[in-house]
């Protein structure tokens, strides 16, 4: 309860205008008169229906701030600010000082560093806008170029493909290896088709076959007999020129005859002397089964 | 046109319940029983034990006017608050007799704080507008002068303002807070 000062002793008399300047009804609402103000105000509230309309009404708003204040409808106070006197504590001077040290630090840092730190903010913005126009001049460019490029890549790989086409047309029909199918009819039908007979003897050397091919031939035809009982997967024919190999033929089967028979297009064997190799392939594994001489001659 | 109540003056209230006149008596009863209910509830009393001190004290009055013991008329009002006081202090030993409850606080029904019986459902929904309109440093005094009771030269102190400026705060407070539960009781 809150002690207040000496106060006029109103006996069991008050006057309204002792009422109001006193602020009584609010001192009697809070419990703060004397007893002997208090009884003088009740019987003065009993007369006046203007202070017992204030005290009823005081009385009200204290109980529901009370009630609101319990609630947290009213927020708590703030801490009590320090007096005068709490300058003089060497705990609050402390922090005084450092509060004063740190707004002066403040201080300097805006009106002295702050502009020259703002022109290098503003020129470091400027050099940073400028790299990164130039960077998308660059990449423009480089976009540019790599469109050109892609655009001549693109008509190289039409003009090739183009020419692949062409090509494919005149080449013989493959086999399934992708190769051309050794032994393949030719694209135009031909008469009287070279032929050379290679004898299969394994590791004999005898003189050099002659192939004779006419002016209109286009290819010639390579028979070699090999030994009955071979058990070869199938036989790769290789031809070779001055040690050069020439054309490989893989794939080949013996026919009904008991040879192999190759075609070869007449322009690989222009006149000369070539070696033929014959190899039998078992488990991918080839072996060589006979190697023969083969002169060329009259080729267009 | 003035309440009935109004009409008669005190000595002609005393005088006419002297004489049996009901209509005088109903005339006193309406003029005084909420000042002698508010008077037995700023004395800390429920509103229960209020309502019967409120009823025992009228019949008191009404029977020492019809005896005659009230000598001068027109000091009817002290004469009133003399009985209810009275009543108030029977009712407090008849209490302290038949209860162990002697704490003034104690008697407050359930232990509720003595305001609460000022304050009604108006009231309370009052006070929380008003102080939605606010400043927080005006709802912090409101807390700290009538709550925790802290004088006015410290609260000025905590909130930093002068202690003219709190008197202004208060007085706007309760002119808002008067607007509101008035409209509220008009409904």
């Amino acid at each position: 309860m809150i002690q207040n000062g000496p106060r006029p002793h109103y006996g069991l008399s008050m006057t309204h205008r002792e009422a109001i300047d006193g602020e009584v009804a609010e001192r009697y609402a809070l419990g703060r008169l004397s007893p002997g103000e208090r009884r003088a105000f009740q019987e003065h509230f009993f007369e006046c229906g203007d202070c017992f309309a204030r005290a009823q009404e005081t009385s009200r708003f204290v109980a529901g701030v009370r009630h609101a204040a319990r609630a947290g409808v009213l927020p708590a106070r703030p801490a009590v600010a320090p007096t005068r006197r709490g300058w003089l504590r060497p705990a609050f001077a402390a922090a005084a000082f450092a509060s004063v040290l740190l707004t002066a630090a403040l201080g300097w840092l805006l009106f002295s560093q702050m502009p020259g730190l703002r022109e290098d903010l503003a020129r470091e913005r400027q050099a940073r806008a400028q790299a990164e126009r130039d960077n998308q001049r660059r990449l423009s460019q480089a976009n540019e170029a790599l469109a050109d490029e892609r655009r001549q890549r693109e008509s190289e790989r039409a003009r090739l493909e183009s020419q692949l086409e062409l090509l494919a047309q005149q080449r013989p029909p493959a086999g399934a290896d992708g190769r051309p199918r050794a032994g393949a009819p030719p694209v135009v039908s031909q008469a009287n088709t070279p032929l050379v007979i290679l004898d299969a003897v394994r590791g004999a050397r005898g003189g050099a076959h002659q192939l004779a091919l006419g002016g209109g031939a286009a290819a010639a035809t390579i028979w070699i007999e090999v030994g009955p009982g071979e058990s070869f997967d199938g036989y790769r024919l290789q031809i070779f020129r001055g040690g050069r190999l020439v054309e490989t033929v893989s794939g080949a089967k013996p026919n009904a005859y008991g040879a192999v028979a190759v075609t070869v297009p007449a322009r690989l064997l222009r006149p000369g002397a070539y070696v033929v190799k014959l190899f039998g392939v078992k488990d991918k594994k080839p072996e060589l089964v006979g190697e023969y001489d083969l002169s060329v001659r009259g080729a267009r | 046109m003035k309440p009935r109540a109004l009409t008669f003056s005190d000595s002609e209230l005393a005088v006419g319940v002297a004489g049996g006149d009901a209509a005088a008596e109903s005339s006193l009863y309406e003029k005084y029983s909420e000042r002698v209910l508010y008077l037995a509830l700023s004395e800390r009393h429920s509103r229960e034990d209020a309502e019967d001190i409120r009823a025992e004290t009228f019949l008191r009055v009404l029977q020492a006017l019809r005896e005659g013991k009230l000598r001068k008329p027109d000091s009817l009002p002290s004469f009133i608050v003399g009985i209810a006081l009275n009543v108030m202090r029977e009712h407090r030993r008849q209490r302290a007799g038949t209860d162990a409850l002697t704490d003034r606080e104690e008697e407050i029904a359930g232990g509720e704080s003595p305001e609460a019986a000022f304050l009604d459902q108006e009231a309370a929904r009052s006070i929380a507008e008003m102080a939605a309109r606010l400043k927080p440093r005006e709802q912090q005094f409101l807390r700290m002068y009538y709550y925790e009771e802290l004088p006015k030269e410290e609260i000025a102190r905590a909130l930093g303002v002068r202690e003219e400026r709190l008197r202004l705060i208060k007085s706007r407070a309760l002119k808002s807070f008067r607007a509101i539960y008035e409209k509220l009781k008009r409904g």
